[in-house]
């Protein structure tokens, strides 16, 4: 059954994903101009190839690891409504990334891996029960974090320089922007490794799915694996979280149409989420730079308008499996 | 030599450390290729911590856990998985998955990480289910199955991974005399053909005194009786243990005995 369904699930994704690529290319406050326009130096050819292919390239990084994140963190955590800032890792990752730009710093990735890196670390400290973690203090403890990381965040808006805060809070809501290929190909490059570690971990998310008990007694070793989880799910969070600031409700809702399309198989469903995302965040970005063009709405608007509709289904679809 | 034994095993969980109340204290016991071992006891006996220590999840305890020549402890989660395989009472599935999904889990013991399932996985996917009765239903999800049916996925996933030993988790509870009487018969067989030992917590001493040939008493942690069933079961280890009167009737030639409980304080 999941096998025929895939056999047109995954054309269909690769599809949409090109499309929503080609798409994001051709849409912008500037309309390209004729084909002959589009060579070295041409106007056309700058938009293109300056401007928005590193947008788009970032767009698709970001889509993909929330996505990923958010897949594998769902079924670690064994919770349909998990991700990626259920875990307050987002927020941490936000407040580095804050820190970064308030101190000037070239490139505040480091921070927000570290951010988000901290985070996990406080959480799993403040989950700690009998033995290892426990997965509803866990989410608990991610909750309460993120509303105090918010509100440092908050706190640092208030007292920075207009400008400053403008850049910040813009950011924070999730515009992408252009940055230059030197800073963004090695961020592309580690993107690329934190997604296939998360798609090689996915073997092992389909016993964790079933329970810890019940994955160790299948010849998990459920310690290491969960460890592995969680720590590459932070490490795409922070990536994630200093291209693009917050872009709320893609950790959550691609996992759940990814795995309506290929099937709950994890090595399938987290590779699935990260292409879907991908094209998920590409189109919101397209559609933010068209809807008021030339004004443009930030991408994480856009998803949170799309997304908090479909929360709404998703919950009441859900409804039998969260008791 | 023996699949599984066990020598003075004692498991305190460490929240109880202080008062010094031990969830399970000396539990010696041996089991053989075919043997079927029932446990029975009150609630809170220490039937599941036993059970959750010979699989694995839980531990280590004080003790030795032996399968075959070497010590659980020096075993590897998939190592031991490949020797023991726990059925937990009850299946759930976070997201939807068919039975086929579920029991090819099993195989995770024998695999790769990553891979495609070789022929021997298939094979033994195929032969678990056949054993099981669920070839016909192998593309069904399984939150759309019957309690019984799933409890027989569950024992399915067990026989993948080859296991010499079966650890049952009260597998009849909730299930209606038919399907009590055929899971019983499905795990007869499997002793028979696989040679499987199996280990079974069971709540209803009547199905334990016509079934099991051997049965391990316990209460409070500690073991009451250990033996042939017949033994074990006697009207005052069962009315000490459970705290109400039983009477035992011994079954005639050939036919099962009985036993009931009298719902009375003594």
């Amino acid at each position: 059954m999941n096998s025929r369904r895939r056999s047109w699930a995954v054309p269909a994704l690769l599809l949409l994903l090109a499309g929503a690529f080609a798409f994001s290319l051709a849409v912008g406050a500037v309309p390209l101009g004729a084909w002959s326009d589009l060579r070295p130096g041409g106007t056309s050819w700058d938009i293109l190839f300056r401007l928005r292919l590193p947008r788009v390239l970032l767009g698709a990084a970001v889509g993909a690891l929330l996505s990923a994140a958010g897949c594998v963190l769902q079924g670690v955590l064994r919770n349909p409504l998990a991700d990626p800032y259920l875990l307050g890792l987002s927020g941490g990752a936000a407040l580095g990334s804050a820190v970064g730009f308030l101190l000037g710093v070239a490139q505040p990735a480091p921070l927000a891996v570290a951010g988000a890196l901290v985070s996990l670390g406080l959480v799993l400290l403040l989950s700690r029960g009998a033995g290892a973690p426990s997965v509803t203090l866990m989410v608990l403890a991610g909750a309460a974090l993120h509303a105090f990381t918010s509100s440092v965040l908050t706190f640092i808006l208030s007292q920075a320089r207009r400008d400053q805060g403008a850049n910040i809070l813009f950011w924070l809501l999730g515009s992408l922007d252009s940055p230059p290929y030197g800073r963004l190909i090695p961020l592309l490059l580690l993107s690329a490794a934190a997604l296939a570690g998360l798609c090689w971990t996915s073997p092992a998310l389909n016993l964790l799915a079933l329970g810890r008990d019940t994955a160790r007694a299948l010849g998990l070793s459920v310690d290491a694996a969960l460890w592995t989880m969680v720590l590459l799910s932070s490490l795409a969070t922070g990536l994630a979280v200093t291209f693009n600031g917050v872009i709320p409700f893609v950790g959550l809702m691609v996992p759940h149409m990814a795995r309506r399309l290929v099937g709950s198989d994890h090595r399938w469903s987290v590779p699935a989420s990260a292409v879907l995302g991908a094209a998920l965040v590409l189109l919101s970005d397209a559609l933010g730079r068209w809807a008021l063009a030339p004004q443009e709405i930030p991408v994480g608007v856009v998803t949170a308008l799309l997304g908090a509709p479909f929360f709404l289904i998703l919950l009441r679809r859900e409804r039998r499996h969260l008791g | 030599m023996s699949v599984l034994s066990v020598h003075q095993l004692s498991f305190a969980y460490p929240r109880w450390e202080d008062d010094r109340s031990f969830a399970l204290k000396d539990i010696s016991f041996d089991i053989e290729a075919g043997d079927l071992l029932a446990v029975l006891g009150p609630n809170g006996a220490g039937k599941s911590t036993l059970l959750r220590l010979l699989g694995g999840t839980l531990g280590p305890g004080s003790g030795e856990i032996r399968l075959g020549n070497d010590s659980l402890e020096s075993l590897s989660a998939r190592e031991v998985a490949r020797r023991v395989a726990w059925v937990p009472q009850d299946l759930s599935t976070l997201f939807s998955m068919t039975v086929e999904d579920v029991v090819s889990l099993g195989r995770f013991c024998h695999g790769p990480l990553w891979g495609r399932r070789s022929i021997a996985d298939r094979r033994e996917v195929h032969r678990a289910l056949e054993e099981t009765d669920l070839t016909g239903l192998r593309h069904r999800p399984v939150d759309r199955l019957s309690g019984g049916e799933r409890r027989r996925v569950l024992l399915a996933r067990a026989l993948a991974q080859e296991p010499h030993l079966l650890l049952l988790d009260e597998p009849t509870a909730h299930l209606d005399p038919r399907h009590q009487a055929e899971l019983v018969a499905v795990i007869e067989r499997l002793r028979r053909e696989r040679r499987l030992a199996v280990i079974a917590i069971l709540h209803d001493v009547n199905l334990a005194y016509g079934w099991c040939p051997r049965a391990l008493l316990m209460d409070k942690g500690e073991c009451r009786a250990l033996g042939p069933t017949a033994r074990v079961l006697s009207s005052e280890q069962l009315s000490t243990t459970y705290g109400l009167n039983a009477s035992v009737r011994p079954g005639d030639s050939g036919t099962a005995g009985f036993i009931q409980f009298h719902y009375s304080k003594r």
